[in-house]
């Protein structure tokens, strides 16, 4: 392996220590270093499975992209940052988001966990905003991304959720959810500019969730009644939302927005119209949406493995859901896993 | 001053029962669990409504949606309406109810649909002016 580490060339009384086990460590993606701008952290490299973490290049220092390709080349994917450091490099990836996904010379699985955790990332610092207009345009140039990343060479379902975070966090769901129509919707045979609105409205089709309590949407119980209204008000806030500070999405966008919780025998909200009043982009969403918060990290409860979570889906399939759509998402998991 | 428009004929379709419907009188029941400010008083009337546009149903609807139609009231608020439209009402849309001589301009906040031809729209009102 031809890697060189850059050990810290400060003074004695300013290296940091060098942890002796990766229990304070968190490992990022080092693709995410690609970008020449430096990491206000250490970085640490693990050379082998059994060895301790070393420190590989300390904080202030930029890691050059040739340095990146190395590494990938040695096979090394993951570097370790303290967890303290955990905000300094969601900074970096906001701050570096463009670049990073731009990017177009390393094609490999690596990318896929790149854009999912740069994805993340932006939508984190986005959805915290109350600018409306910035939230669509970030939105619009990270759907522009994920097509590209993702057109670029097939990725499998099973790969997709397997570079992804899973938490329940709204970001975290609406970043997984775009990924996993962009594949869903590529299968069914979207292509082009209308592939892309797909992505970007599934990243945008929780945006009322924002609206909606913090210790609702994360309360660890079952939600009583009052509650549980709060949570269904959110199409409606969503799309009263963009509607009123946005214009530039297109009614099958909006779409995505509103009726991602309807369902095909008119049981779902916020309308409770029949399937032949909900558009086909959120027939998609509603399905991706269901299968990612079931095999997510929920406040009450552990994610479900995809066979118990197609279990699930297929007693609605038909009379909740769209058949075919149930069909195709079943194909891309198991024909391609 | 405001002079009422022309309006197409109520297209609302009730899906129980209208003299159950008709029947209805009085205060609505509230809970506690309500985030409601005012009561809210049955009204059984028809009335016509305006839209100044409707880009969204415009992309919906087979044609141009039409933007005069009749709702059936059914229950008003110092703060808020509720009506009865054959059509979907999107959240954030704005339209003008005129009843018993004024203009109530709301906004759409919630739509629910009760059977075919027949939505459940409740809506902030924005002001109310006097019709000619």
């Amino acid at each position: 392996m031809r890697i060189n580490p850059r050990l810290n060339f400060g003074p004695p009384d300013m290296q940091s220590p060098e942890p002796d086990s990766l229990d304070s460590l968190i490992p990022i993606s080092a693709l995410t270093l690609n970008c020449g701008a430096e990491l206000n952290t250490d970085i640490f490299l693990k050379i082998d499975a059994t060895s301790t973490p070393k420190l590989y290049c300390s904080r202030n220092m930029a890691v050059a992209p040739r340095q990146v390709q190395s590494l990938i080349d040695a096979g090394v994917t993951k570097l370790y940052i303290p967890s303290e450091s955990y905000d300094a490099y969601q900074i970096h990836l906001r701050n570096n988001w463009r670049s990073l996904l731009s990017e177009s010379e390393v094609v490999n699985r690596n990318r896929t966990a790149l854009m999912s955790d740069v994805v993340r990332a932006v939508l984190c610092d986005q959805f915290t905003s109350s600018d409306t207009a910035s939230v669509v345009t970030t939105c619009d140039e990270l759907g522009t991304a994920i097509v590209h990343v993702l057109s670029e060479r097939p990725v499998l379902v099973t790969e997709l959720h397997d570079v992804m975070c899973h938490d329940y966090a709204t970001f975290t769901h609406s970043s997984n959810v775009a990924c996993f129509c962009a594949s869903l919707a590529t299968e069914l045979g979207y292509s082009g500019d209308e592939l892309k609105q797909i992505v970007v409205g599934a990243l945008l089709h929780d945006i009322g969730k924002l609206e909606v309590a913090e210790q609702i949407l994360t309360k660890p119980g079952r939600l009583d009644e009052f509650e549980f209204r709060e949570v269904q008000k959110h199409p409606a806030q969503g799309l009263h939302r963009l509607l009123t500070e946005q214009k530039a999405l297109t009614h099958g966008q909006l779409m995505m927005v509103y009726q991602h919780h309807e369902k095909l025998n008119g049981s779902g909200y916020p309308v409770g119209v029949p399937g032949e009043e909900i558009h086909p982009w959120a027939k998609i969403c509603t399905v991706v949406d269901i299968f990612e918060a079931l095999t997510s990290h929920r406040p009450y409860r552990k994610p479900m493995s995809h066979a118990t979570a197609f279990a699930l889906i297929d007693k609605l399939s038909g009379t909740e859901l769209d058949a075919e759509i149930v069909e195709c998402r079943r194909t891309l998991v198991v024909a391609k896993a | 001053m405001i002079t009422q428009p022309e309006f197409a004929p109520l297209q609302v379709v009730l899906p129980i029962d209208p003299s159950r419907f008709y029947a209805e009188r009085g205060y609505l029941a509230t809970t506690s669990q309500e985030d409601r400010t005012h009561a809210r008083l049955n009204v059984r009337t028809t009335a016509g409504i305006q839209f100044a546009s409707r880009p969204l149903a415009s992309l919906v609807a087979q044609g141009e949606p039409e933007l005069f139609g009749t709702v059936l009231v059914k229950d008003i608020s110092k703060s808020g309406i509720a009506i009865l439209y054959h059509h979907q009402i999107y959240p954030g849309e704005q339209f003008s109810v005129y009843l018993n001589g004024r203009v109530i301009n709301v906004i759409a906040k919630r739509c629910r649909r009760l059977g075919p031809c027949c939505y459940e729209v409740g809506a902030v009102i924005d002001c109310v002016e006097s019709i000619d």
